[in-house]
């Protein structure tokens, strides 16, 4: 079912329009009965002026004043009922009372718009590291100045117990992309309390940054200033910056300012019913263009004022894949180098008919990601089970552990992903969602000793780091950050959430192996490679023992080592692999003082461990 | 020298010699003492001063006798009175004191339960105001009301220590002492009744100068304390090893004064309290008398030189008392002695409700106090023959209006009979009363009763406390309105004023800010200062629908659930009130308005359209506070039940709009204001009377014929608040099969006054209209006009100013 939608609707600019010496309102809202403009003088004002609107044909209301209100707040007035908030506003009090008048532009302007942006690597050469902003910065104990806030992000020089930490911990590390959990202002979240705690997959206003982690919630130009400082300074420590955007669903259903203003359109239903392909209540109609327009719009919002890096998109099996074609190509168009990367499922049964919805394998020939639960489940199992995957057993999955090494291309009709291209895939074991990977591991492995737990923390962000395709960290597991088993934080106490930075000089040995992989990473150039048909002609399996995944990778690039040979051993038994003329250049045996050994053609790797060993050629 | 350097030297000199400090060694508490006795002192020619001017003139003096005084703070009032205020400010800053932080550090003398003290404090000060030579008789409680802390949602009582920093205003008099006696037996000897083996306590004197207001005048509150006649302990016991016993007697003593009830309606069967009245009316009749007889004036004309005024029935032991001196001292015979009492005496009546009407078993009053039970079954016996004899009442009709009857002793028969006055406390109160609850006694003896509506002193409410809003009033009519309040009115001229209107919104936006303030402070709650501060402030009781307000709350967060973005002018629900310790429901109540209240302002959802505040340890200081910064006030009592109400006064003279139902003195805020200026709502009196009567009144078709009202109460019980099921059953079923205070009959009524109010408050021009309204009309309801009443209607008492 296609809805036709006038053309002059399509081609408006909604929200609020300011000029030198007038301000102009526009909304679409095709089928109310009345609409009027509340304008308020401040953001505590409860007593307002009240402009009727005029709708076009098309059903575009619209209201000009003659004054530049900018600095004021505004609703709207539905049938005489209902007080709604424009969905395209901008900016917006504590706890998004009342929209401000104002362009987010013009905010900070000149500081911001020609500041110093990283040049990113290529897609492939990305490492994405996924935080959320309180649990960066919050917690008594802890140097920020600005505790769970924006500004968090923009405190250089912080150390704790001698560690650094903060964003000079990302630079330490040498993560490519900030991916941040939701910044747009979402519901649940009291602005005025700073111990309130979600992440954010409550959606109210899509263009607006979220109140909670401003300085001042109730001065609607502080959230946008202050997210701005936070793009620039990873910007000028060379890091991108990616948003969590979550197009899908909205915290209210039919009490929405979408439904409220335009009845019948943002939503899909079925028999009158919402239906709930989210599994928070609703879902959007990205197959209409009004909700297609509104999503590009929002998106080109954030590219352009804020100069953002990429977008990571919630539940894309909710996108109807024509659109996400067309959303892909229009925001190459805006920034070549955008990485978009999302979920390739839904979060219950949807009204978007299955071949509709963009699921793993639609995204073969755009430049967008899919976050890799084969390779994941491969790793460690299931999400919050206590079964275990290769990881700790070193049975199970291997052909799904190598398909994972080898960015999820078709490598062989047993070792398959879903992947044309390596870049395809987004490899990672843990994000916000379900046990954070240590209490995976706590809850998969209840009896083993702290050691050999820490191993296989390491060992399952290495292969993560070691794959073809692009890695995603989640913070703080590069220092075995737990959430005290807790699988669904999404509001559990900050003390839950937050990183503990004193984990870095406690578990300093993990940390520095993750950031010797990183490093290992971005110096070898192969990584980077994504055509299937060149990887398959790099790698080879190297079987020797059952329980050990062994492949070996002949780089093409003069720059790279000749050849590489990764190790990886499940068991909690040491393993002997043959092995010549090559010699050791990361151990990842992190524990009782062994190490892996290279002796008379054999290589010893301990228990839960993994080896990246190179030729001893010095030329190819 | 002038007042000013006068006034530093004083104040330095009496700073070192009261805390033997330097100014800057000197804590807060010793700067405020400091202040306080100088205060005092400065007080103190003026005092003496006015009882010499009252005894040369041999003026008639009145007592006014009240089992509470609900002072509140000292400090600033007398400042203020003295005219010393200003003075006081500039030069403690010279010095670097915060003058405003001295007035914190005072803790309230909260020696009442609510409006009844209050009403008697305000009388006092009106008395002085107006060199009305009237004084206060009470009690010196070691503890007040008690603190009300609110922990984990419920009421929690602690022991008010307002002693414990000592009391800088009283002066003890020692030499004012005398006995009161207990027990004992009654013996006739020489003509006379005599009390032998009784139980004696001494009654110690405490003044407190009740200073008037810039007029020279200063009257006497004077409290009573007990103490052991010996006042040590009984050292043969102590001898014999019987430790606790040798402190006994002396604690059982001090016990008198100890503690205020905190409840001011009736403790069935409670000796102490029984105790605590007599203790006072005795101590308190007997010093008048003392100070009578230094006058040399014939006893038979006590009424021309006295008269005593009986605040509910507490202390309407003063006729048999006064009975008792003047039969068994003075010899007096029967008819005089009661001619001359009823002369003297004057009551108030304080309520319908016939829980607070004290009645006391013949048995324990008689064993206690012989010899004036004695004298109360005469004074029945000859009232029940009158009625007989006289008025060919009924036995059926003498039954009721006997003073002893079915084993008990009716304190409010006495009062009526005893008094040569009988006074309502507002018109429908008092009509109420001669027409329905005391009709028997109306019809025989319709003259001695009459109206005196209540009222609150506008120095305290408005001056004091709103001090913003004052200076606005006398910038536009002058200041003859502080010694004429109902000259406000002439405010009414300047309603069109767009710069007044302004000022008076601004005062009160200024006010809510402070509050708000306040708010965050204690109660860690943000409230918008712009939203409609909708406040209840008084004791909780059923009768005055604490419950239909929070129920109604509920109701509105129902509305914003099911519809978050409903055009709905944001509103922040402040209660304040305490509960008596021992009234469940009531306890209950307040844990249902800070359930309701943590689950509404955590949910974000509603955009902050709804929040609930209930702020701890109601007091006049609190009062002080709050009323100032009220838009709206709920007098929301079932119709019948509140007999006047002063807090409906205070927060309409602060410019707040009352929603109301037509009860107590509202009636009379009704007539002044007009109906566009109060929101109405709710049975009438006569409705109530006929549901009464009918009995058909039953709550089931009209829940279930309102389904929003339905899920409401379901609410309270089917876990829809995040607290076990069982909580509030006891509130469910009060309002389903019990509803005696149609709470459950008025709610949509109530639904829709609030409503309107919305709509008047949104629109700027019609609120400020109503606020002007009510600012200009309050003035009639300031306490100097109920104390000319009093003093020309009952008392028969004349000025006596400087």
């Amino acid at each position: 079912m296609t809805v036709e939608i006038d053309s002059k609707v399509l081609n408006q600019k909604y929200g609020v329009s300011l000029s030198k010496k007038s301000t102009r309102f526009s909304v679409w809202a095709p089928s109310i009965k009345s609409l009027s403009l509340l304008l308020y003088d401040s953001s505590h004002a409860v007593r307002r002026q009240v402009y009727p609107m005029h709708p076009s044909e098309e059903g575009v209301w619209t209201l000009e004043i003659g004054e530049n209100l900018r600095g004021k707040f505004y609703n709207y007035l539905v049938d005489e009922t209902y007080e709604v908030i424009d969905p395209y506003a901008e900016s917006a009090n504590a706890n998004s009372r009342k929209a401000a008048i104002i362009h987010a532009a013009d905010v900070d302007r000149d500081n911001f718009e020609n500041h110093n942006k990283p040049v990113l690597p290529k897609r492939t050469q990305s490492i994405i590291y996924e935080v959320h902003i309180k649990d960066f910065s919050i917690g008594d104990d802890t140097p920020f100045k600005h505790k769970g806030k924006y500004l968090g992000f923009t405190e250089k020089g912080l150390s704790l117990n001698g560690q650094k930490i903060g964003i000079d911990h990302l630079i330490e590390l040498g993560i490519s992309h900030v991916h941040l959990l939701p910044v747009y202002d979402f519901i649940t979240v009291n602005d005025y309390n700073p111990k309130d705690y979600n992440w954010g997959y409550d959606p109210y206003l899509f263009n607006v940054p979220e109140g909670s982690y401003s300085l001042e919630p109730d001065d609607p130009e502080s959230r946008i200033r202050e997210l701005k400082a936070l793009i620039k300074s990873l910007h000028e420590a060379g890091i991108g910056v990616i948003l969590d955007v979550v197009y899908n669903h909205t915290y209210f259903g039919g009490a929405s300012n979408f439904e409220r203003l335009m009845p019948h359109v943002f939503y899909r239903k079925s028999k009158g019913h919402f239906t709930n392909g989210s599994g928070c209540g609703n879902e959007l109609k990205t197959e209409h263009p009004f909700v297609q327009k509104f999503i590009l719009d929002s998106l080109i919002h954030w590219l352009e004022v804020y100069q953002v890096d990429g977008f990571r998109f919630d539940l894309m099996g909710l996108y109807d894949h024509e659109f996400v074609e067309r959303m892909h190509r229009v925001l190459k168009e805006k920034k070549p180098d955008i990485l978009l990367y999302g979920e390739p499922w839904t979060g219950g049964l949807s009204g978007l008919e299955v071949e509709k919805q963009f699921l793993k394998g639609k995204q073969r020939g755009l430049d967008i990601g899919l976050f890799n639960d084969d390779f994941r489940n491969a790793i460690k199992g299931s999400n919050d089970g206590y079964d275990t995957g290769f990881l700790g057993q070193g049975l199970y999955h291997k052909d799904q552990i190598y398909a994972g090494f080898f960015g999820s291309i078709s490598y062989s009709k047993e070792i398959l992903g879903f992947a044309y291209k390596a870049s395809e895939t987004i490899n990672y074991v843990s994000s916000h969602d379900n046990l954070i990977l240590m209490d995976k591991i706590h809850k998969a492995f209840p009896h083993k000793n702290f050691e050999e737990k820490q191993n296989l923390n390491a060992l399952a962000l290495s292969f993560v780091l070691l794959s073809f395709g692009i890695p995603f960290i989640q913070a703080g597991t590069e220092f075995l950050r737990s959430k005290y088993g807790d699988h669904n934080s999404y509001k559990s106490p900050y003390h839950v959430n937050r990183i503990h930075w004193e984990n870095k000089s406690k578990h300093r040995h993990v940390f520095d192996y993750i950031k010797k992989l990183i490093e290992f990473r971005k110096s070898q150039k192969f990584f980077q490679t994504e055509d299937p048909d060149v990887i398959k002609s790099m790698v080879k399996i190297q079987a020797s023992d059952p329980h050990v995944i062994h492949y070996r990778v002949k780089s093409p690039y003069e720059e790279d080592y000749n050849s590489v040979h990764f190790v990886f051993n499940g068991t909690g038994e040491k393993k002997a692999i043959p092995m010549v003329a090559c010699k050791i250049l990361i151990d990842g045996a992190l524990y009782y003082n062994l190490s892996s050994t290279i002796d008379s053609g054999e290589l010893i790797v301990p228990p839960f461990s993994c080896v990246v060993l190179v030729d001893t050629f010095p030329e190819k | 020298m002038s007042i000013k350097s006068r006034f530093k030297e004083d104040y330095l000199n009496k700073l070192i010699s009261k805390s033997g400090r330097t100014v800057e060694e000197s804590s807060r508490w010793d700067r405020y003492h400091a202040l306080a006795s100088l205060i005092r002192e400065y007080a103190t020619k003026d005092w003496v001063d006015t009882n010499q001017r009252y005894n040369d003139k041999k003026t008639k003096q009145v007592f006014y006798f009240s089992i509470e005084f609900l002072t509140g703070k000292f400090l600033k009032n007398n400042l203020v009175n003295l005219g010393y205020e200003k003075i006081a400010k500039e030069t403690l800053e010279d010095i670097g004191i915060d003058l405003e932080s001295l007035y914190q550090i005072e803790k309230d003398q909260g020696l009442g339960n609510g409006g009844l003290g209050r009403l008697a404090a305000c009388f006092l000060d009106s008395m002085a105001a107006l060199a009305i030579p009237g004084h206060g008789c009470g009690i010196r409680y070691n503890y007040g009301l008690f603190e009300q802390k609110i922990i984990n949602g419920y009421q929690v009582e602690f022991p008010d220590r307002w002693l414990h920093n000592r009391n800088v205003w009283e002066v003890k008099k020692e030499d004012k002492s005398v006995e009161v006696h207990y027990y004992g037996d009654v013996i006739y000897e020489d003509n006379r009744y005599k009390l032998i083996n009784t139980t004696p306590v001494l009654a110690v004197p405490y003044d407190t100068p009740v200073i008037g207001y810039r007029n020279e005048t200063v009257n006497t509150l004077r409290l009573w304390s007990a103490q052991a006649i010996n006042k040590d302990f009984d050292y043969s016991s102590f001898s014999r090893g019987e430790y606790m016993d040798a402190f006994k007697k002396k604690y059982d003593v001090e016990s008198i004064t100890q503690v205020l009830y905190p409840n001011d309606s009736y403790d069935e069967g409670k000796i102490l309290r029984l105790k605590q009245e007599y203790f006072f009316v005795s101590a308190g009749i007997q010093g008048i008398l003392r100070s009578f007889k230094v006058l040399n004036k014939p006893i038979e004309k006590l009424y021309d030189y006295i008269s005593i005024h009986i605040n509910d029935t507490h202390p309407s032991m003063a006729i048999p008392e006064l009975m008792r001196i003047l039969l068994d001292e003075e010899g007096l015979d029967w008819d005089l002695a009661f001619d001359i009492t009823e002369k003297t005496c004057s009551y108030t009546n304080h309520t319908i409700l016939s829980e607070a009407l004290e009645r006391w078993p013949v048995g324990m009053f008689s064993k206690l106090l012989p010899r004036i039970f004695m004298i109360i079954e005469e004074i029945n016996k000859r009232f029940c023959l009158k009625l007989m004899e006289t008025y060919h009442k009924s036995q059926e009709s003498i039954n009721e209006m006997a003073i002893v009857g079915q084993g008990e002793i009716r304190m409010a028969h006495l009062a009526i009979v005893g008094s040569h006055s009988v006074n309502g406390v507002a018109r429908l109160h008092t009509e109420i009363l001669k027409n329905k609850e005391l009709k028997n006694f109306y019809d025989i003896m319709p003259k001695k009763f009459n109206n005196k509506t209540n009222g609150i002193t506008h120095r305290r409410w408005l001056i004091n406390a709103n001090p913003k809003l004052s200076q606005v009033i006398t910038d536009y009519i002058g200041d003859y309105w502080i010694k004429d309040p109902q000259r406000l009115r002439e405010l009414l001229s300047y309603k069109t004023d767009p710069i007044f209107r302004k000022a008076v919104l601004a005062v009160k936006l200024e006010n809510k800010k402070a509050l708000a303030r306040y708010i965050y402070e204690h109660n860690q709650i943000v409230v918008n200062p712009h939203a409609i501060f909708d406040v209840q402030a008084k004791r909780l009781h059923e009768y005055k629908r604490q419950t239909l307000n929070i129920l109604h709350i509920m109701y509105l967060y129902n509305r914003l659930l099911e519809n978050p973005d409903m055009d709905f002018v944001p509103r922040v629900f402040i209660f304040a009130a305490k509960a008596a310790p021992s009234y469940y429901i009531a306890k209950q109540t307040i844990k249902l308005i800070n359930t309701v209240g943590d689950l509404i302002n955590t949910d974000v959802r509603i955009k902050d359209k709804l929040k609930v505040v209930f702020l701890e340890n109601y007091s006049v200081s609190l009062a002080e506070i709050l009323i100032p910064a009220a838009d709206v006030s709920e007098q929301i009592s079932t119709t019948t039940k509140e007999a006047s109400g002063t807090g409906n006064m205070k927060f309409m003279m602060n410019g707040a709009v009352t929603i109301a139902t037509l009860d107590g003195a509202n009636v009379e805020i009704h007539e002044q204001v007009g109906d566009d200026n109060i929101v109405l709502f709710g049975l009438t009196e006569e409705e109530v009377y006929e549901l009464y009567e009918s009995h058909a009144y039953e709550t089931r078709t009209i829940v279930e014929n309102y389904p929003e009202l339905k899920e409401v109460l379901d609410q309270l019980i089917n876990g829809f608040l995040p607290i076990d099921k069982e909580e509030f059953q006891i509130i469910y079923d009060a309002l389903m099969y019990n509803d005696e205070f149609f709470v459950i009959k008025d709610f949509e009524a109530y639904v829709r006054a609030h409503e309107r109010m919305g709509d008047y408050y949104l629109d700027e021009n019609r609120w400020a209209d109503m606020v002007i309204e009510n600012i200009a009309h309050s003035g009639i309801f300031s306490s100097d006009r109920t104390i000319q009443e009093y003093a020309s209607g009952i008392w028969e008492v004349n000025r006596v100013p400087k």
